[in-house]
């Protein structure tokens, strides 16, 4: 019997995919973006929420066939951007090079955009067959934007790392109210340095020693934590 | 969130400070005479080239010609950040007859080609072109760049050439180019268009940016008229220029102090008695377990739990 299942949950609680918590700023931001058609940069480290960020994006402006999204860690070889927007229109859109309009591009993980991608974006946007577009990365001076493209972005944002309160909130969307008091939770999220990643897998971790064991406080979560490290 | 636009509150449906160009219309503001001249060339087979620096209005400019001349399948528009490494003419040439241009090589005479970002351009591409042209397939050529190395043209384009640049707005054109775009809008008087110009160097797109800027932190805050004050509330943070980096830092400094007394002054902020902090509300006397034995209405009965 999975620890979960005792906690009543057909499925890993931690594995549901809930509503985005915080944030809300580089939320309003990222929409606004996408209606106004120009150009952000988010700035994020590892785990902090980007890649929840754009999925959140898609769940508001896709399904109508004009959000693209692309994580460049998939790709080995070098991207051509122009071909993926090609693609949308399918096989004959291929044959007759007819290129869609208001096409939305989210980029995420970009770690390296070569100067003919950058040129590529900008013609793109600027023959509106790309109305929008978010990049998100880990440094963008990384990137080397060209002038021309810089010159375009509207804006760079920083995603902010998540209060206490909030990180408590995020737990209990996915476990709900039942199991873990805040405090235990608090204590988890300082023990993972406010990195949401490790956050998540060190509250299941100590869920699962709650299960065993109901009566653990926040002084325990730092006992469990180190036997899960050996 | 679609009512909470700034734009759809003014009665616009697209953001009418998009910094595309010619997103609307065409009308060129400030550099008649240039299109004027330019339509002339391409109407008597000259090769023009058209110089100018980012944001100027270069694509701007190319996308009036196209509309201009285009419609008869005369026209040739490339923009040739596009390409590979070689400009394939004879293949744009081709694609004109679609495919059996490009199974039987037909190729059209008397073009008018339009190449954009023509700064990338190398010698070959240049003879290539030229070539071309002395054959009579193109009619006339623009070539539009930022900046065009003249060692790299060969000297035949050389001699033929007339270069053209563009030139930049003055405030009055600027607001003229403004008032296009959104019409009387009480919001933003003319004085705030000039005082934005200015702020922005002189670069339209920049103008632009800070226009939308501006127009979004009013609606947002729903002030009647853009003023200084919220000018400098808003372009003096987030001014994205280099210089104003330096600047923004010597604020900050200044800021602290201020910021600093009036904590002192007031001893404990009340506003943050008010925010929820979850550890105040504990479930007093009822642990996990004995609410989850209970039955839901039991539980909302429960003063306890309150």
């Amino acid at each position: 019997m999975e620890w979960y299942e005792e906690l009543d949950y057909d499925e890993n609680p931690f594995e549901v995919n809930t509503r985005m918590v915080g944030q809300e700023n580089l939320l309003d931001e990222a929409y606004y973006t996408i209606m106004s058609g120009n150009i952000l940069v988010i700035e994020g480290d590892e785990g902090t929420g980007k890649t929840k960020l754009l999925r959140e994006v898609i769940r508001k402006f896709g399904g109508k066939g004009k959000v693209v999204y692309m994580n460049s860690k998939q790709i080995e070889k070098e991207l051509n951007i122009e071909d993926i927007v090609v693609k949308k229109s399918g096989f004959m859109g291929w044959l007759f090079k007819k290129y869609p309009k208001n096409m939305v591009l989210l980029l995420d993980d970009v770690e390296k955009l070569s100067e003919k991608n950058n040129e590529r974006i900008k013609y793109l946007f600027d023959m509106n067959h790309i109305k929008a577009v978010i990049f998100a990365t880990k440094n963008p001076n990384k990137l080397n934007f060209t002038e021309s493209l810089l010159q375009r972005i509207r804006k760079n944002m920083q995603v902010e790392t998540l209060s206490d309160y909030e990180a408590v909130q995020v737990i209990r969307e996915k476990v709900g109210n039942n199991c873990l008091n805040d405090r235990i939770i608090k204590e988890v999220y300082h023990q993972s340095d406010k990195n949401m990643k490790k956050f998540l897998e060190n509250s299941e971790t100590v869920c699962k020693a709650y299960v065993d064991n109901k009566e653990i406080t926040e002084k325990d979560v730092n006992k469990i934590l180190a036997k899960e490290g050996k | 969130m679609n009512n909470n636009l700034w734009f759809r509150e003014l009665g616009f449906f697209n953001n009418p400070f998009s910094i595309k160009p010619a997103a609307f219309h065409d009308k060129i503001i400030g550099n008649e005479d240039l299109v004027d001249e330019l339509s002339y060339g391409v109407l008597n087979n000259k090769i023009m080239f058209l110089k100018a620096s980012y944001g100027e209005g270069k694509t701007t400019v190319l996308k009036r010609l196209l509309n201009d001349f285009g419609g008869k399948k005369q026209v040739l528009y490339y923009s040739c950040n596009r390409m590979g490494k070689r400009l394939n003419i004879k293949k744009m040439l081709n694609g004109k007859y679609g495919f059996f241009g490009k199974m039987f090589d037909i190729k059209p005479k008397d073009m008018v080609l339009l190449l954009d970002e023509a700064q990338e351009l190398g010698k070959k591409d240049y003879e290539k072109v030229y070539s071309y042209f002395e054959n009579g397939h193109f009619k006339s050529i623009v070539f539009v760049g930022t900046d065009f190395d003249t060692k790299e043209l060969p000297e035949k384009v050389r001699l033929a050439q007339q270069a053209h640049k563009v030139k930049s707005l003055t405030a009055d054109e600027a607001v003229q180019f403004i008032r296009k775009r959104i019409g009387e809008l009480p919001l933003l008087p003319d004085e705030v268009i000039r005082e934005v110009f200015k702020l922005s160097n002189n670069n339209v797109r920049e103008l632009l940016k800070n226009c939308e800027e501006l127009c979004k932190y009013a609606v947002n805050y729903s002030e009647e008229k853009i003023t200084d004050e919220v000018i400098k509330e808003v372009l003096g943070q987030e001014k994205p220029m280099k210089v104003a980096i330096k600047k923004k830092k010597v604020v900050i400094v200044k800021k602290k102090p201020v910021k600093a007394k009036k904590k002192v002054e007031v001893p404990e902020p009340e506003s943050r008695k008010k925010v929820y902090n979850p550890d105040d509300v504990k479930y007093v006397g009822a642990s996990t377990e004995d609410m989850l034995a209970k039955d839901t209405d039991e539980i909302f009965d429960d003063d306890k739990y309150f």
